[in-house]
């Protein structure tokens, strides 16, 4: 419990310094750390391609593209409480209780949530993270890090992620017996990135093989969506995040 | 009375010239999206021709389609003023076949797929326009694919592809200059690098 209270406070800590920073202009702003971080990325780089993904071409060779959706829709179904706890913090319930729904459908008639039932039903899913919570309260984005093994966020990403790691339910029904925890958290969390692993693994090495500054171009991407991201209370914008004006002068 | 009316008459045609000036025709801005993608889909991805003749009417269709020299210049950023016209000319070429090439085989993979067409929405650039379409997934939500379309005259250019939210000529202008940035070599060090990638494909 010790260690969950620390996380508490160290997130309140991120949280008041993330709020005390402006959102970013632009991409280079945005990234005070940048000559660390390029070597963290190329760590991890390293790390994805001579750990996750053979580990993760391994699991494609042994199972069907039928086995890895089956797998890939029980893993989402375990997470959609997080999803509903997140819509219900944003103020959404309609959005939660559609969560709620959704669960209720797939863990019964979706066979333990392997198959999605309910989006064929007019239930698609709708994910939502705690990230997403603090940014609808207008907690401000922070510079951007590159953690190891975890890749690059700015500093709410990265704890709206350590936040939805607590928040696991597989986390808190194993919590009270550290035998049962080992035997079901481990191997859960082998599976759910292996097949994390095994979804990003294409969209990566495309990037990658076509980009001149893949760091860059992971950042810009990254912060691009981030900047969608609404705040609850800022006045209503007129321009979509994206909508940029292709004849103005920008700042690098 | 008269005077009044008369100015009614001219502030409601003022205002009308104004609007047809400012506003695209998002109609045609749309019809035209639907024809490019679906010629690809059927004229390319599904027709039972040879890869090399696939990737000629993928070049044909991708470069009538695609305003490479209006991204081009873009995706420079402040570099294209101070590039000389070699440079730019040479930049425009590789930078045109790279992304024509790296284009045709992506969309060569989505085959069994296609785009639904979900209506338009507003650029604050005028004579611009989205055309919103959405791609189904084998699972989870499907993907948002925004063309933004660049109207000049009758004619319609795609200027940019949004996938979800990620505007993907602002990240090759991001990635473009911070390799510049980077690199002693500067600009003649990527128009080289971004060659020996088309060299490659």
């Amino acid at each position: 419990m010790y260690n969950l209270k620390k996380l508490a406070f160290l997130s309140v800590v991120f949280i008041t310094t993330a709020c005390a920073t402006n959102i970013h202009r632009n991409d280079t702003d945005a990234d005070p750390y940048e000559n660390i971080n390029r070597k963290i990325f190329a760590f991890n780089d390293n790390v994805y391609e001579n750990v996750f993904f053979p580990i993760a071409k391994g699991y494609r060779k042994v199972t069907t593209p039928f086995i890895r959706e089956r797998v890939n829709s029980f893993i989402a179904n375990i997470d959609e409480p997080i999803s509903a706890v997140n819509h219900l913090l944003q103020l959404e319930p309609l959005a939660a209780l559609k969560n709620i729904t959704r669960i209720a459908i797939n863990s019964t008639l979706g066979l333990a949530g392997t198959f999605d039932v309910a989006q064929g039903w007019g239930l698609p899913p709708e994910e939502t993270t705690f990230n997403q919570t603090m940014a609808s309260w207008c907690v401000a984005d922070g510079p951007y890090v590159v953690l190891p093994f975890l890749g690059g966020r700015n500093i709410r990403g990265t704890v709206g992620m350590a936040v939805d790691a607590v928040a696991d339910p597989v986390f808190w029904a194993t919590y009270h017996d550290a035998n049962i925890s080992a035997k079901i958290q481990y191997p859960y969390a082998a599976l759910k990135y292996t097949a994390k692993a095994e979804n990003y693994m294409d969209l990566y090495n495309d990037f990658k093989k076509n980009s001149v500054d893949f760091y860059a171009t992971m950042r810009s991407a990254y912060l691009q969506s981030q900047k969608q991201l609404k705040c609850r209370f800022a006045p209503e914008e007129t321009t979509a995040s994206y909508d940029f004006d292709f004849d103005e002068e920008w700042e690098e | 009375m008269k005077k009044n009316m008369l100015l009614l008459v001219a502030t409601f045609l003022m205002s009308f010239t104004f609007n047809a000036n400012a506003q695209v025709n998002a109609e045609k801005a749309e019809d035209f999206i639907k024809s490019t993608t679906a010629k690809g889909v059927e004229e390319i991805i599904n027709a039972n021709v040879s890869d090399a003749e696939k990737d000629k009417r993928f070049y044909d269709l991708l470069n009538g389609a695609l305003d490479m020299d209006f991204i081009g210049q873009f995706v420079l950023g402040r570099n294209w003023r101070t590039a000389t016209p070699t440079q730019r000319a040479d930049f425009i070429k590789v930078y045109r076949d790279l992304n024509i090439k790296t284009w045709s085989k992506r969309f060569n993979e989505f085959k069994g797929k296609n785009f639904v067409f979900k209506g338009t929405s507003p650029s604050t650039s005028k004579g611009q326009v989205f055309v919103d379409t959405e791609v189904p997934m084998d699972q989870g939500a499907p993907a948002k694919v925004l063309w933004r379309v660049r109207e000049k005259g009758n004619d319609y250019k795609i200027v940019d592809i949004v996938i979800e939210g990620v505007s993907l000529a602002q990240a090759s202008r991001s990635e473009y200059t911070s390799f510049i940035k980077n690199n002693p070599g500067g600009l003649d060090a990527l128009i080289k690098d971004l060659t020996d990638r088309l060299n490659k494909l």
